[in-house]
């Protein structure tokens, strides 16, 4: 821990603004508040409870102005060691902020504190006939802005998206200073994204607005057990194949589940009857050895018992590591033998848990953390596992975030350029590295992974083009030799097309195969316009890859076939609807829906947006040279000010 | 030294009984504390985290905080305030063990941990007192579990008890077949003895909903704290009192301490203790106060020496007290000046008479 004496000098001034009492420096609040649910502990200087949501702002200043290291903090029950205060400083306890301020059922929006429970906005909207999609499968304890800033996913979503999906707007404090009210339909690139999603290392949330879902009307909750795990999988396999999206798809291993006879067990959730019928036909075909259609008690039960599954596995020794990578969906079982066999091979215990449906696997490790032979076994296990996930070209982590225990595994999903990219975004944005400092991005290592390069022709020929102009003009008419449709994944309902291509070209060509795309197909322009144009400004929901060449010809690509990803920066959803300004969308991976089955996004106005000072920051890191389309271009608006605008609702 | 000996090897190698326990405890603490895998699930149902809303009230906390005195990384003196808030604001009513997927059992450590700090703290020393005593004469009871609720189709009559009168819901439950307790009342008493406010607030809000749940039910209540309380409360109006009621003869050699007419059901109620409690200072008359109000603190010289000429009066005779507390206070004076007295409470004498049924 690095002593700082700025504390002591700033103490008067942080007393007389949140209230003395709401200051705790003593040996036992510094020592409870150090930790979270990762095995990593440390001590902070001081406890600040934030009771008003106003003081966020002056207080945060105030640690600027005294250069003091802090690290925002709720019920602090994630895995990765996000909340622990790795410089000192001070903890900001935000868990006081627990009021749900609106909810409005006429517009479908929740506007909630950041520390508010999540099942305590559930049940207040189950009163009302609604329900927040965000569910993760800690969401009796665990507080709606942390799950923001990690993104969390949970059973739902397959369905619905994860946290981010969900959330329209949100007042945020950044790491510059600045007070900000941030909206999703905002034109211009998606900061609200960038900054939330960023495990507080960028920005402390205190308000949110949520959208909310009326309640489905029927629920069907389906058992189905089998004899086999691969037999399982492919169900799982084919039940996505047929089109159908359930609302939920769990699956448990035989150590999860704790039954002899009974390698793996389903949880499937349904909305619709009509799909019963094909779910029952295709399970039966697996072999499978019951299949039971339970009533909403024993649903309910059967619901705790998975989500308790994580913690439950404790019993078997004294302490649970939980893992959390994506794979894409046809690499689940390939990806699931291998793990098994790493487990193995090091003679490691763990129960299997996963979210069938978007290919995220939990290997809940079990371990004795006093045994520090096995602790060397599983250090070199998890290495082993993380290092195949690499390989793969899929994600470290799929909703528990990054924070100090998967940093130094960031190496081996992304190159040496990526982290650089992101590593650049943390200094401008905080140059005293003091929001939460010291997290997701590696410090010291070096990338394992081979950097990127395109095989595609056209594509270094217009890498060598951006390289060698010292202007040039991002547009349509740019892409018009960069249109071919690269890959069709029938098995993931995915579509890797290069941005050149026309919509109605792309939903013609998936039309043939009894697919359609999440856009409005009458959109006209390339799908690389509508990504960034800011027609779709939610669209970035449905992208899992992106491909994209910044000004000084590098070409970077992120994400994968895996639904989930959660690992670094949302770069993907940050340059959806950036015009231009940073990058070069080169190729997307979308995903597809079977026809008629999902309601197309509308198409908006493609307007243009008024930059703030963060937009210029930004700039400066992915276009130093001001190569791309100008920020000036689009000033309109002209702020005054630093907070950009008061809330919409 | 192997805790795995029996206690009469342990003597003979030349340790003391009282060493043998002290380490044995120390060595199971240990073991369960270190289990803890800081999930954070007990967090849902600690109702002091809820309302205080900071870690160092959390069961998780806690039991960090046991693993800390454990591993003697705090000084205990220097720490003593914080840590008394720490422990104090448990309620020990064992919720987080109820969520905990490893079955800890958090509320057990607090004993443990309040026990070590009573001889510095007397209401901490007679809350430990209250949670040993209920749990050993009313294992069936132990506090906010396992209390034997009604189908709640059922359910026409919805009882509030309070924490005195935790073996009266069992009595009541006799009387009222068809009856629900509500699960908040039984923090409520806690809220009020504590003074927490923030504590009542929230419970005042959750009773209420959970009451507005069953729309046909009737409210009713066997503590006179909490109904005094209620009453002034407009939401919660209609909440009757129900005490029992004993036949004349029954009466003969014993002595009440609430006046006869009040047992009854009855909207209003005076209540006279023959003890004079009425007669302290800050007690008018028109306010109840059992002893159990007084159970919280030490009491001054003059107030234990009306107390003591009150029980000499009836010394070889039997004492009905009106909740546990009562019993509890009256024993513990009655010991001190070594006064014989039987001392009943009112569940006990409907244990009897239920068995001669």
């Amino acid at each position: 821990m690095m002593i700082n004496n700025n504390f002591n000098k700033a103490r008067q001034e942080i007393s007389s603004l949140i209230g003395a009492e709401n200051v705790f420096c003593d040996t036992i609040s510094c020592l409870l508040n150090g930790f979270d649910g990762s095995p990593v502990k440390s001590v902070p200087q001081a406890v600040l409870n934030i009771k008003k949501p106003e003081t966020l702002w002056p207080l945060i200043n105030l640690l600027i102005k005294y250069k003091i290291p802090y690290t925002p903090r709720a019920c602090a029950t994630n895995h990765d060691g996000a909340a622990v205060p790795l410089k000192g400083g001070v903890i900001l306890n935000l868990k006081p902020l627990n009021k749900i301020e609106k909810i409005d059922t006429k517009k479908g929006i929740a506007v909630v504190q950041s520390g508010v429970i999540n099942q305590d906005l559930q049940e207040a909207l189950a009163e009302e006939g609604f329900f927040f999609a965000g569910d993760p499968a800690s969401g009796a304890f665990c507080t709606l802005g942390a799950n923001a800033a990690l993104n969390s996913g949970g059973a739902k979503t397959l369905k619905y998206g994860s946290t981010l999906a969900n959330v329209l707007a949100a007042d945020l404090v950044t790491s510059t200073g600045a007070l900000m009210h941030l909206e999703r339909n905002f034109q211009g690139p998606d900061l609200l994204s960038l900054l939330l999603k960023s495990e507080g290392t960028l920005c402390v949330i205190s308000r949110l607005w949520l959208k909310i879902l009326p309640l489905p009307k029927q629920k069907i909750t389906i058992q189905a057990d089998f004899k086999n795990l691969d037999q399982a999988m492919k169900s799982v396999e084919e039940i996505i194949a047929c089109g159908i999206v359930p609302s939920a798809l769990e699956a448990l291993d035989e150590i999860a589940l704790n039954t002899p006879g009974k390698e793996a067990s389903l949880l499937i959730e349904l909305e619709e009857e009509s799909s019963l019928e094909k779910v029952k036909n295709i399970c039966a075909r697996n072999n499978v050895l019951d299949f039971i259609i339970v009533d909403e008690k024993e649903a309910k039960n059967l619901w705790i018992k998975r989500k308790e599954a994580c913690s439950a596995l404790a019993r078997l020794n004294k302490a649970v590591i939980s893992l959390d990578p994506c794979v894409a969906r046809s690499d689940l079982a390939l990806a699931i033998k291998k793990i098994k066999e790493i487990l193995n091979n090091y003679q490691i215990k763990a129960g299997i848990v996963f979210h069938a449906g978007d290919g995220n696997i939990h290997p809940n490790i079990v371990c004795d953390p006093s045994n520090l032979y096995a602790n060397a076994q599983i250090s070199k296990a998890i290495k082993e596992i993380y290092a195949f996930i690499g390989s793969i070209g899929a994600s470290i982590s799929a909703e528990h975030g990054i924070g100090i225990e998967k940093r130094a595994a960031m190496s081996f999903m992304y190159d040496e350029k990526t982290l650089n990219l992101m590593r650049q975004i943390k200094t401008i944005l905080d140059p005293f590295n003091l929001a939460n400092p010291d997290k997701i991005l590696p410090l010291a290592t070096k990338s394992l992974k081979e950097p990127y390069a395109s095989k595609q022709k056209n594509i270094i020929a217009l890498q060598e083009k951006i390289k060698e102009a010292k202007e040039i003009n991002i547009k349509e008419t740019l892409l018009s030799e960069v249109k071919e449709i690269l890959e069709l994944d029938k098995k993931n309902w995915l579509v890797k097309v290069q941005a050149g291509c026309p919509v109605s070209e792309l939903e013609a060509f998936l039309n043939k195969h009894k697919m359609s795309l999440p856009i409005d197909s009458s959109f006209e322009g390339t799908i690389g316009k509508a990504f960034a144009g800011g027609a779709f400004k939610t669209m970035a929901d449905f992208v899992t890859e992106l491909e994209f060449i910044l000004p000084n010809g590098e070409i970077y690509n992120i994400g994968g076939k895996n639904v989930k990803n959660v690992a670094g920066y949302d770069l993907i959803r940050f340059l959806c609807g950036s015009m231009g300004v940073y990058a070069l969308i080169t190729a997307l991976t979308i995903r597809v829906f079977a026809k008629d089955t999902k309601e197309p996004l509308p198409a908006k106005e493609q307007g243009t947006f008024s930059p703030a000072s963060i937009h210029k920051s930004l700039k400066s890191i992915f276009d130093k040279e001001n190569k791309f389309n100008k920020l000036e271009d689009f000033n309109v608006f002209k702020l005054k000010k630093q907070s950009v605008e008061k809330p919409r609702f | 030294m192997s805790l795995n000996l029996k206690n009469n090897q342990l003597r003979n190698q030349g340790f003391s009984i009282d060493a043998i326990t002290v380490a044995r405890k120390l060595s199971f603490l240990k073991d369960q504390s270190m289990r803890c895998t800081r999930c954070g699930a007990c967090l849902q149902g600690c109702i002091s985290y809820k309302t205080r809303n900071m870690e160092n009230f959390s069961p998780r906390g806690r039991i960090q905080l046991l693993n800390l005195i454990l591993e003697r990384k705090i000084d205990i003196k220097q720490n003593e305030a914080m840590l008394l808030k720490c422990i104090n604001s448990c309620t020990q009513c064992g919720q987080c063990s109820k969520f905990c997927a490893i079955d800890l059992k958090t509320e057990e450590f607090i004993f443990e941990l309040k026990n070590y700090f009573s001889k510095s703290n007397s209401r901490t020393k007679y809350l430990n007192f209250y949670h040993k005593y209920s749990s050993t004469l009313f294992p069936f009871l132990s506090f906010g579990k396992k209390i034997k609720q009604a189908k709640k189709e059922d359910t026409k009559k919805l009882l509030l008890t309070s924490k005195e009168g935790l073996n009266f819901a069992a009595f009541t439950m006799a009387l009222l077949p068809s009856s629900r307790v509500v699960k908040n009342s039984l923090y409520l008493s806690e809220a009020l003895y504590l003074g927490n406010k923030d504590l009542l607030a929230y419970i005042l809000k959750n009773l209420k909903k959970e009451v507005k749940s069953y729309k046909k039910a009737e409210l009713y209540t066997d503590s006179i704290i909490l109904w005094r309380f209620l009453k002034n409360i407009s939401s919660f109006k209609e909440i009757k009192l129900v005490l029992p009621n004993i036949k004349e003869s029954e009466k003969k050699d014993t002595l009440y301490i609430i006046n006869n007419n009040s047992f009854k059901e009855k909207e209003d109620i005076s209540i006279v203790s023959c003890l004079n409690a009425n007669f302290f200072v800050e007690f008018t008359q028109d306010i109840i106060h059992t002893p159990a109000n007084l159970f919280w603190r030490d009491l001054s010289f003059e107030e234990e020496q009306v107390f003591t000429s009150a029980l000499k009066k009836y010394e070889e005779k039997t004492l009905i007290a009106l909740c546990p507390e009562d019993k509890i206070f009256y024993d513990k004076i009655a010991k001190k000046h070594k006064i014989k007295l039987d001392i009943l409470t009112l569940a006990q004498i409907s244990d009897e008479r239920r068995k001669t049924k």
